[in-house]
């Protein structure tokens, strides 16, 4: 064998040893400040399936260290049925210590769900297929991305409007901005962004993509993907302009911390691997500072993002 | 030039650019229209039979227990159905109404480029509709394409458009079931 090839396969070797060898880390990268608005994101996770129960059981695991008291669901709640089973197996079961423990759920309606689940209290939706409500100084929308018909949006408006809150969270399902097999949703962000820079919104949740992304701000708002709560799409991602940090490569969920004007997050694998960290710091008519390190493991050539100055890596970052 | 032909081409040019406006603002509203007046006629006639089976099942409240939901949308529909057991396709869309969505849908998605077209046909389903089936839980719903929500006549809240491949269905949300559809619509 040529002396050059097997130089580049000892190195390949050494970079795929070192990537899976890296330290799993399960270290929590939030504050912890006192009275802070303390929440977990999850998407497209009811399939009931291996890996749900899996990442629910990690979700539970970071409960214990990071008290949240409620979890907001991007979609794509029960898929395959709605059949009273199917609310079990896919909802009750997996998340059942975090219900015991009196963690609330705020779903939002996904393309594979049937918008009677509104009707279903443990979703808190309150019987209607989009809805607000405030945590603290939060004021979260969730919205029915599947027909953002007028009316909709008439009531976002005049609700966006009305909220006093210091932090507006709109989410919803389908991703006004990802790069993955569905792409960008052009439709729904002709329609919902120019409310969300009307109105002041810094932080916006989809799922619908079965992975996670964090999208570089866009016109002041930082959007996150958070897809892959119990279905995974590996190698999904593909090389856009817009992406800050991508994980495909396994099932993920978020936590966020509010405290004042600042919003921390922490994207967690579901071998408990920090897969994003890093924090928001609300504009104030401006760009938001958007702070974010990171330790994925994904082989997409993602673009390194001028404006977020990533600290060193704790592993290494193939996909940068 | 003469002051009058000033005035003449002045008054012209004025003109020119009002009435496309005035034309516009006083265009026949969508409702208005025959196919689309008769069409909100036969959806609220819908509206009145599905508000007659809700009223013949046991009324849904927010409940902890999923039976209680899921039993109650198949009651709903079941009654829905027995209401409307002669049902055929083009009751409420009739072929004028068709013809004017099939129009409005074509322009709507002829005008779009190809990355919009892909996400006109995101998750689109395959399967054939039937007036009065259950909506397969097999299949997700499309998301509606937000432009067209803009165009189409506005539906009450019992019911809304959805997209299957190459089909436009009406379904009726709280029973889930087809209650009509069209075909060949882009």
């Amino acid at each position: 064998m040529p002396r050059a090839i097997l130089r580049r396969l000892v190195l390949a070797a050494a970079v795929v040893g070192g990537w899976l060898a890296a330290p799993i880390a399960q270290d929590l990268a939030l504050p912890l400040k006192p009275n802070s608005v303390r929440f977990a994101v999850i998407g497209d996770n009811g399939t009931g399936e291996k890996a749900e129960y899996e990442l629910a059981a990690q979700m539970a695991n970071y409960h214990e260290k990071f008290p949240f008291t409620f979890v907001i669901m991007n979609g794509d709640n029960l898929y395959g049925g709605e059949r009273p089973q199917d609310f079990v197996n896919k909802f009750e079961a997996p998340y059942k210590t975090l219900l015991a423990a009196k963690v609330d759920f705020f779903a939002t309606l996904g393309n594979h769900d049937d918008p009677n689940q509104r009707f279903y209290k443990p979703f808190n939706m309150g019987g209607q297929r989009y809805y607000t409500y405030n945590k603290g100084n939060v004021r979260f929308f969730s919205l029915d991305s599947n027909y953002m018909d007028p009316v909709q949006l008439a009531w976002l408006e005049k609700e966006l409007k009305a909220s006093g809150s210091d932090w507006k969270i709109p989410y919803f399902h389908h991703p006004l901005y990802s790069s993955g097999m569905h792409g960008s949703q052009i439709d729904l962000r002709n329609v919902l962004e120019p409310l969300f820079i009307k109105y002041g919104v810094d932080v916006v949740f989809s799922g619908h993509e079965h992975f996670y992304q964090r999208i570089k701000p866009q016109q002041g708002i930082t959007y996150f993907v958070s897809g892959a709560g119990g279905q995974l799409r590996r190698g999904d991602i593909r090389k856009a302009d817009f992406t800050a940090l991508g994980y495909d490569q396994d099932q993920s969920f978020m936590l966020v911390e509010i405290a004042d004007k600042e919003l921390t997050f922490q994207a967690i694998s579901r071998t408990g691997q920090t897969v994003d960290k890093g924090f928001i710091v609300q504009r104030a008519g401006a760009e938001p500072i958007v702070v974010g390190g990171s330790t994925p493991a994904s082989p997409n050539p993602l673009p390194k993002s001028p404006e977020t100055p990533a600290p060193a890596p704790q592993s290494p970052a193939p996909n940068k | 030039m003469s002051n009058l032909k000033l005035s003449v081409l002045g008054a012209v040019t004025v003109a020119s650019l009002l009435f496309p406006v005035i034309g516009a603002a006083q265009a026949p509203a969508k409702a208005d229209t025959p196919a689309t007046a008769e069409f909100n006629k036969r959806v609220a006639a819908y509206a009145d039979v599905h508000k007659k089976a809700d009223g013949q099942v046991p009324s849904l409240k927010r409940t902890d227990d999923p039976a209680e939901i899921t039993s109650r949308e198949t009651a709903l529909g079941n009654a829905i159905r027995a209401a409307r057991a002669t049902a055929q396709p083009g009751d409420i869309i009739t072929r004028q109404a068709a013809a004017e969505f099939r129009r409005l849908i074509k322009k709507e998605y002829q005008s779009r480029n190809r990355e919009e077209r892909k996400i006109f046909l995101d998750e689109v389903p395959h399967f054939r509709p039937k007036v009065n089936q259950t909506y397969p839980s097999a299949w997700p719903l499309a998301t509606f394409p937000t432009p067209l929500l803009d165009v189409l006549p506005k539906l009450p809240d019992v019911l809304e458009s959805s997209m299957l491949d190459e089909a436009l269905i009406l379904r009726d949300v709280k029973a889930n079931i087809v209650v009509d559809f069209i075909l060949d619509v882009y």
